[in-house]
């Protein structure tokens, strides 16, 4: 089969990347492995300043259906396991009868394949019962099913904080969030440091935490090197929720699955202090935070540089994702961990770009621009910042690829 | 098991179907995860480790891990997170010669 434009993932990014190609004329496929569009947005929600609640999968219907309604073929059940320059995608359907084609020809490609959660290992963490919070997200939002009646999560940052929201809202009992113990494996997760600039971070979404913490004082790196020098708090209560930051999770314990956590002590400097104490749970929930999964950008020789503030290994591009290689473009969490109003921004403006190689927009247009400004407002006004200092990141990548592309 | 309410994600609207995972006969809803399928009846480990037999079940939840590993009659070795269920699916922790099944 041969077409303009081949989309991999059918999340808010690629669904407005298919749109834009589509509505100016282009022939395009997009290829998602979920049984359903619509990626990560199917199991969002939270709660917005004006109290309104927002549910993702309302927004993945609708840009399904402008998708659709455009005349994109798209492909559920399907697995984007190779990209050739050409540029050529091999798709394989391994979760039902193949209900599309095994390979695709394309004058473009936008690879908008989300991000994945890296991993937190911890004693204990094979048992069943132990999932990340996007596993429990799913479970509860999706499919409507319980992860467990009794909580515990794992990692102090905004989607910690979202997911045991949600627990609460599907009617478990979260008992605590608290930060990982630290051991020879671990990350700068359980780092007081760390653990203060995440709380910083978590204020964009909870302004009742951000009223405690002074925000914005704990945001700037000199308000952190203040803080870690006086007692980092102990607790917080986040919409009834409890964080407590002096109680890291040593190791979960059970008999064939989860069956309790045990929780270590910590002085007002990180020491070990007192005794550890047990929680009867039957869930736990684990938050490594996001990552970029860009495997088939890496596949495709596409070079990679290290962003923490965007999750970590970012692929590196242009303005409307566009890498180095003609025809291939990076478009949501893939190219950098930020949220799905972002994300969809950014498939309108890589969309948009593709359009205008295809010879579909004239190059004096002012679409292009317009969509780019579009992704700078929805990163100024997103309403959750997975990691602080995005803005300052792209800012950065920006500036890298202008210099040597 | 299955929320019983909820104040904002709806009630799936799939017509009830029977699988059976290791022999034993489940009732799903049509078209949903196994993995969420299994779940909401109570069961939580999926396989058994190669390295030490310890049983194992969901991680990622999204098709990256493959913990969910599973073997469907007639698909082969599957994520369970990723494969909807259908009427009749036959659903092994193990191949289904180990398992003594046809």
């Amino acid at each position: 089969m041969n077409c303009d434009l081949a989309v991999v993932g059918g999340g808010p990014a690629g669904l407005a990347a298919a749109r834009e190609v589509a509505q100016r004329g282009g022939s395009v496929v997009l290829f998602d492995e979920n049984p359903t569009l619509g990626g990560k947005l199917l199991g969002q929600l939270h709660e917005e300043r004006s109290g309104a609640w927002w549910k993702g999968w309302e927004v993945a219907a609708r840009l399904v259906g402008e998708a659709q309604s455009a005349g994109v073929r798209a492909y559920t059940g399907a697995s984007v396991w190779g990209l050739e320059p050409g540029w050529t995608t091999h798709v394989a359907y391994p979760h039902g009868p193949a209900s599309g084609p095994g390979r695709v020809t394309a004058k473009a490609v936008v690879v908008a394949t989300g991000a994945m959660e890296k991993t937190l290992p911890l004693p204990g963490w094979t048992l069943p019962g132990v999932m990340t919070v996007g596993a429990a997200q799913v479970l509860m939002n999706v499919y409507r099913v319980l992860p467990g009646l009794r909580a515990v999560v794992v990692g102090i940052d905004p989607l910690a904080l979202s997911v045991a929201r949600q627990l609460k809202l599907a009617g478990a009992e979260v008992l605590a969030v608290v930060p990982p113990a630290r051991h020879r494996l671990s990350t700068p997760l359980g780092e007081p440091e760390h653990v203060l600039s995440m709380l910083g971070a978590m204020s964009k979404a909870a302004p009742n935490l951000a009223q405690r913490l002074a925000g914005s004082l704990l945001r700037s790196k000199a308000g952190r090197c203040i803080a870690t020098r006086t007692p980092m708090p102990e607790s917080f209560d986040v919409w009834g929720i409890p964080l407590r930051l002096r109680t890291p999770l040593e190791r979960v314990e059970g008999d064939g699955q989860v069956e309790a956590v045990v929780l270590g002590r910590r002085g007002a400097n990180g020491e070990k202090r007192g005794p550890e104490t047990t929680l009867a749970v039957d869930v736990v929930c684990l938050s490594g935070g996001l990552t970029p999964f860009a495997d088939l950008l890496a596949a495709a020789g596409v070079l990679f540089t290290n962003a923490p503030a965007l999750g970590g290994a970012v692929p590196r591009h242009g303005p409307a994702g566009k890498t180095q290689s003609t025809g291939l473009y990076v478009a949501g969490s893939a190219g950098g961990v930020e949220g799905a109003d972002v994300a969809a921004a950014q498939g309108r403006a890589a969309g948009i770009a593709v359009a205008m190689e295809l010879g579909l927009v004239p190059s004096s247009s002012n679409e292009l621009g317009d969509a780019l400004r579009a992704e700078a407002a929805a990163r100024a006004t997103a309403k959750l910042e997975f990691y602080p200092g995005a803005a300052a990141a792209r800012q950065l990548l920006a500036s890298g690829w202008a210099v040597s592309g | 098991m299955r929320i019983q309410s909820h104040p904002f994600v709806p009630c799936p609207e799939r017509p009830a179907v029977e699988f059976r995972f290791d022999g034993t006969a489940y009732q799903a809803l049509q078209g949903e995860s196994l993995a969420a399928a299994l779940w909401a009846v109570g069961v939580t480990a999926l396989r058994r480790s190669d390295v030490d037999g310890a049983p194992r079940g969901i991680y990622c939840g999204i098709g990256h891990c493959f913990e969910c590993r599973v073997h469907v009659l007639g698909m082969g070795t599957v994520r369970a997170c990723l494969t909807p269920v259908t009427a009749g699916m036959q659903v092994f922790s193990a191949r289904p010669e180990a398992a003594g099944a046809e």
